[in-house]
Parts: structure tokens; C-alpha cells; sequence
């Protein structure tokens, strides 16, 4: 074999090595898209369930899924995740509702407390397949949040009377803000100008906040009912109907 | 002109065709990529390409040679067509989607690049062997 036919030997011979990475790079590309576009999807809906994306290639994949909160173009939250799915493996991924929530701008959360509030979501997804290829996927929707507080319940139990002016009444409040499980919060109620002290508890894990306290009060009907709630350094006051 | 290499021309011409329109056409469908291959480039291209190659059989060498550096040429840009210079915008539903596949897009290219060189080489170096003057018998009676 003189030299011209070697080297177009070694050419057809890289044409063909080419052309087999070239179809895994093509195979590993669209099943990254699938399971992107899934992902993208999933927190379009605000599905809660996990999605498992498997690697199928012979390269190390990354993935970075950030959620950027506006509202009226100012952005109120953010959040992050970064997994890492080694060659052949699989990972869950999910961004659930209440990660979205808790990212928020306190602020931004006791707005929404009570209210409706229009969010505009922008969703990046970011994957690299090694050097073979990069996807970059972005979207944005327009979400209504709110009310968070999906139910309030207020009990109000006479407990004793002191003398003719005076009685004590138990107040018992259950809070059910689903969204807001794990939350930590600084509240306090208001009953006839009467202030209970600053408690601090959190939502549970169903979402679920009691708040108890034994007010003194004058004797008469009860006239106006206040809770104030407060997350970071911002705080909110809501009239109860009595 | 030699009928065996006309055939084998029209077979490897058509095997060209085949490879750069009628297999991506079907593999885009097959697959459902959401990916539009502009079409009407694309089998120019490949048309251009499969009627290079068939030349390349008919052309006496060495100038097959620069046929087929030309061919490589015409692939190349049917490759930087097909993958948009490295960079693929989709748009899916409401999502923008970006795809960056330069290292897929120079990997593919690396091998014509290297065919165009080894094929121009070779042009130049058999043209110079086949205009080199060969001494005759008279020249050297004379001198």
C-alpha cells in the first residue's frame, strides 16, 4: 500500500469513527431533550411527582434547573439545583411547589397570604453532555399564587369569668397555608385592643399552624379580632371575623 | 470511456444522495425530531455532491482529484447548514431551546477538511508528475 492510499485509508477510517460518535452524541442529545422538555413541563404544571432522567451516554451529564420569580418585573425569588448523573445512571429529579414558595421574598408571601398575586416564572434548564453538547431551555408563565392560607378556623372558648367586669377567653386559630409547610413564622393576635405576646412557631409538614392564647378581656361582646403575622422582618395584619 | 467506473459513479453517486437527503429526511421523521431540515438546501447540496462524485469517476486523473476536494467542500457546507453553524434554536411549545453542538459540528467537518487537503496534494503532486517533460533521444544527440 503506497502513502496516498494510507492516508485516504485513515481518512475513510476517521469518517467512520466520526460518524459512530456522531450518532451517540445525536442519541445521547435527544434523549436529554426528552427528558429536558419532561422536566420542563413538569414544573410548568407544578407537578409534585419526580421525573428520572437517565444518562444514557459515556459522558458525565450536568444539569442546572434555575427558577426565577418576577413580579412586574422585579424579581422577588430564585431557586437553584445543580445534579450531576454519572455515565449510565439515573437520577430523580423534581422541583416541588413549596421549594418555589419558600424562595420567595417574605413580603412577597404575606402579599400573598390573603390575596391572589400574578407571578411570572421563568424556568432555565441547562445541561452539558461532557463537550459533546450543551442545551439550553427556557420559558416563562405566568402563574397566580394565592391565597396561600387555604383555610382559617378560629374557636373562641370561654374559660372562667374573674369578677363582673373581667372574664378569660381561650382562643384557638388554625391556620392551613398547604404551601407553606416547614415555614417559620412571628405572630401574635389582637383581641378587643388586648395583644397577646409575639410567638414564633412554624407551619408543619401538612402545612398546618396553631396558634393558642388565653386572653383577658372585659366582660361584653367580643368587637374586633386581629392576628399579625410576620416573616423576616416583614409583617402583615389581618382582621378575623369574629 | 470505460463503462465500469461510469457504473461505479452512478452507484456511489447514488449512495451519496441517499446519505445526505433521503437518510436524514427519514431520520428526522422516524425519530419525530421537533428539527426542520430545510429541505430544498439540503438536496441541492446532496444533489450537487452525488453528480460531483459520479464526475469524479469519468474525469480522467489527476483532475478526479479536484472533484473530489470540490465534493468535500460542498459536504462541509452541508454539514455547517444541517447543524446551523453549531448552534440549534427550537422552539418547543413556549420553551426556547438551545443546543450547542460545535464540538459535534467541527468533529464532523475535521474529516473533509483532511480529504480536501489529501486530495488537493495529491492533485499537485500528479500533475507536476504528469506535465514533467520526459527527456527524448534527439535531445541528447544534440547535446
Amino acid at each position: 500500500m503506497d502513502v496516498w492510499s494510507t492516508l485516504n485509508f485513515t481518512v475513510w477510517a476517521l469518517r467512520i469513527i466520526v460518524m459512530l460518535v456522531v450518532i451517540i452524541a445525536t442519541y445521547s442529545s435527544y434523549q436529554l431533550y426528552t427528558d429536558i422538555n419532561e422536566a420542563i413541563s413538569m414544573v410548568k404544571d407544578f407537578q409534585t411527582d419526580s421525573i428520572v432522567i437517565k444518562n444514557r451516554s459515556p459522558l458525565p451529564l450536568d444539569i442546572d434547573i434555575a427558577i426565577e420569580m418576577y413580579i412586574k418585573n422585579e424579581k422577588v425569588g430564585l431557586v437553584k439545583k445543580r445534579i450531576n448523573i454519572p455515565p449510565g445512571e439515573s437520577r430523580k429529579v423534581s422541583v416541588k411547589p413549596e421549594e418555589i414558595f419558600s424562595s420567595l421574598h417574605s413580603s412577597i408571601l404575606l402579599e400573598a397570604l390573603f390575596n391572589p398575586l400574578d407571578v411570572d416564572i421563568h424556568l432555565k434548564v441547562t445541561s452539558r453532555l461532557g463537550y459533546i453538547a450543551s442545551l439550553n431551555a427556557s420559558t416563562t408563565k405566568r402563574i397566580r399564587i394565592g391565597p396561600l392560607i387555604e383555610s382559617l378556623e378560629i374557636r373562641h372558648l370561654d374559660l372562667e369569668r374573674i369578677n363582673s367586669t373581667h372574664r378569660r377567653i381561650g382562643v384557638w386559630v388554625k391556620v392551613f397555608a398547604p404551601l407553606l409547610s416547614n415555614k417559620e413564622v412571628k405572630f401574635r393576635l389582637i383581641l378587643n385592643n388586648m395583644v397577646s405576646p409575639w410567638y414564633v412557631g412554624a407551619f408543619d409538614v401538612n402545612g398546618v399552624l396553631l396558634i393558642e392564647h388565653v386572653f383577658t378581656i372585659s366582660s361584653g361582646p367580643l368587637k374586633e379580632e386581629q392576628l399579625e403575622i410576620c416573616m423576616g422582618n416583614t409583617c402583615l395584619k389581618k382582621t378575623l371575623e369574629v | 470511456m470505460d463503462v465500469r467506473r461510469i457504473a461505479l459513479g452512478l452507484i456511489l453517486g447514488s449512495m451519496v444522495f441517499v446519505a445526505l437527503y433521503i437518510f436524514p429526511i427519514y431520520f428526522v421523521k422516524l425519530m419525530k425530531l421537533p428539527y426542520p431540515l430545510i429541505n430544498d438546501v439540503i438536496a441541492v447540496l446532496a444533489s450537487v455532491a452525488a453528480i460531483i462524485t459520479f464526475a469524479s469517476f469519468v474525469v480522467k486523473k489527476p483532475y478526479s482529484y479536484i472533484l473530489i476536494a470540490v465534493k468535500s467542500i460542498v459536504v462541509l457546507i452541508y454539514i455547517w447548514i444541517v447543524l446551523r453553524g453549531g448552534i440549534l434554536y427550537l422552539k418547543i411549545a413556549s420553551a426556547n431551546v438551545t443546543i450547542n453542538v460545535r464540538f459535534i459540528l467541527y468533529l464532523s467537518m475535521a474529516p473533509e477538511i483532511l480529504s480536501i487537503i489529501l486530495k488537493l496534494a495529491r492533485f499537485i503532486v500528479e500533475y507536476k508528475r504528469s506535465t514533467r517533460r520526459i527527456p527524448k533521444e534527439r535531445d541528447f544527440l544534440t547535446n
